[in-house]
């Protein structure tokens, strides 16, 4: 078990998990909801809201899940399968809540709500926890931190591309094309991390 | 009888003389001073880089122009600016084709595949160097040492004062400020002389086209993270910095070096990809020279203020939603 000794070091693991190693721009994790939900900002900050909830959530539950019921029982070998029935029902939980407390936006975000279940970075932040050997704090901590990263990174986005609906620009590349264009450039920007934690 | 008297037309009603030519037209000129520096240390091999970076920057404008079927607009002088931009970035002495990639990245992908001038999200010139410095370290850390015309020495290969100080701290300890702010270090070609930036710089702040915000935020920002870090690094105390002066110089020091001044200057208040409120501009440069000197301390990258620039025009349309109250308006009580 590892994890940041001093408190220094523990700002940083936080500062690494949300820019440096930002698990959408560095890792290339979950991209699909990142172009998906982009266009709008109000779209963009409720999906970022409902993946914290469920990546810090999933963080959380894998973490016990692993260390408590598939290592003693020896059945790492359904770590996917049981991981991803965990986030499935936690995504089923903030669609249930979502429906009935916040219609509009459901309505807004459409297919990709039910699709966090096949988010990659939902799993990827459960599998990064394990892989790491982190104490269930510092996963706690890592699950919400990657997902912070990740709510800023479509929330820039989508501030970016609100402004493409002025713009005119070539017919070729309008729509996703120049989304994955700009998420390159991002990407490029947050490259000036690189060595700065973790 | 004059008939002007009851003219009514729309607005604007009282028209200024700039247009987008003739703001291209003065940037330029304030850019003269750092190429003419550039020129007198690095000679010839400057000379031409700059020269293939504005030539295939104004090409590639061109056929991209042609290819897309739009009309031509290479008259606003907007891609001469840029192509002059990329080449002042660049080291001096690079292959012919640094200049050449650096120019067509910026004009085609940085900025006519958004729609042209007014339409990108991140500066094109910026992009363009991120893209090069990621795929060719090697060629674009290869500075030459300065030799002023008329001196007759040879070109060598030397490395940047930022470069030398990533791998030993120990030269904040008696900085020559001197050749560092004057041009007589190896550097990029237009970056490296800050007073002739500085002279550019305040031309264009004077003139109007640069808000004096974005400049003195980034410098303001550079200065205190600067001397913040120089307070609490142990990699700076190891080497113990006495009395408050000494930390000054840190400061002074890595005001004059890497890109800092023409980021601040020039490529930061890009009009297009900058905040366009008072605040929003002052927040846009404090990012910009807080990022800077952060990843000289302590990234891996010699100098983040290209980068720093990026991130901030990324987070361009989030200031933006800074907005002055509306007058009258009645808040609603939640």
């Amino acid at each position: 078990m590892g994890g940041p000794e001093s408190f220094g070091a523990y700002l940083l693991f936080i500062v690494g998990a949300v820019l440096v190693n930002n698990i959408l721009l560095a890792q290339f994790l979950g991209n699909c909801p990142f172009l998906g939900v982009s266009r709008r900002m109000d779209t963009a900050t409720g999906m970022a809201m409902a993946v914290i909830f469920v990546i810090t959530m999933a963080g959380m539950i894998t973490y016990v899940v692993q260390y408590y019921l598939l290592v003693p029982l020896n059945l790492e070998y359904l770590q996917t399968i049981a991981f991803i029935l965990v986030i499935a029902a936690l995504v089923q939980l903030v669609e249930i809540v979502m429906q009935k407390s916040l219609p509009a936006l459901y309505r807004a975000l459409g297919i990709f709500l039910p699709l966090i279940t096949t988010n990659c970075a939902v799993l990827g932040v459960a599998l990064i926890n394990i892989k790491k050997d982190l104490y269930f704090f510092d996963a706690l901590v890592f699950s919400f931190a990657s997902a912070a990263g990740y709510g800023l990174a479509l929330v820039l986005f989508a501030g970016i591309r609100e402004r493409f609906a002025l713009a005119r620009m070539p017919k070729v590349f309008e729509g996703t094309a120049i989304g994955l264009v700009t998420a390159g450039f991002l990407a490029l920007a947050f490259r000036g991390f690189a060595g700065l934690a973790g | 009888m004059n008939h002007n008297l009851l003219t009514v037309s729309s607005s604007p009603h009282i028209l200024g003389s700039m247009t987008v030519r003739s703001m291209h037209l003065e940037l330029m000129v304030a850019l003269l001073p750092a190429l003419l520096t550039g020129v007198y240390f690095f000679g010839l091999p400057a000379a031409i880089t700059v020269a293939i970076a504005v030539v295939a920057a104004v090409a590639a404008e061109w056929a991209a122009c042609k290819i897309a079927k739009l009309p031509n607009r290479i008259d606003d002088l907007h891609s001469l600016t840029m192509g002059l931009m990329m080449g002042l970035v660049l080291p001096p002495g690079a292959p012919w084709w640094l200049p050449l990639i650096g120019s067509v990245l910026a004009v085609v992908l940085g900025k006519m595949i958004f729609g042209g001038l007014g339409a990108y999200p991140m500066n094109p010139v910026i992009i363009a160097w991120a893209a090069l410095s990621i795929s060719w370290p090697e060629q674009m850390n290869a500075f030459l040492a300065p030799v002023p015309i008329g001196s007759g020495g040879e070109w060598e290969t030397a490395t940047t004062f930022l470069m030398d100080l990533k791998d030993d701290v120990g030269l904040v300890m008696d900085p020559e400020l001197g050749p560092l702010w004057w041009g007589n270090t190896p550097g990029a070609i237009g970056a490296t002389g800050a007073w002739a930036l500085i002279v550019g710089g305040l031309y264009l702040v004077i003139r109007g086209i640069v808000p004096w915000q974005i400049p003195l935020g980034t410098l303001l920002g550079a200065a205190a993270m600067a001397l913040l870090a120089s307070y609490i690094d142990p990699g700076v105390i190891e080497v113990e910095l006495e009395g408050f002066a000494a930390h000054l110089d840190v400061v002074w020091l890595h005001l004059g070096t890497g890109g800092l001044m023409i980021a601040a200057f020039f490529l930061a208040p890009e009009p297009v990809s900058s905040p366009v409120t008072p605040w929003g501009m002052i927040i846009y440069g404090l990012g910009i020279g807080l990022m800077a000197v952060i990843v000289r301390f302590w990234g891996t990258m010699v100098d983040g203020v290209f980068y720093g620039v990026l991130l901030m025009n990324a987070v361009t349309p989030l200031l933006d939603r800074i907005r002055p109250r509306v007058l009258g308006k009645v808040m609603s009580s939640a």
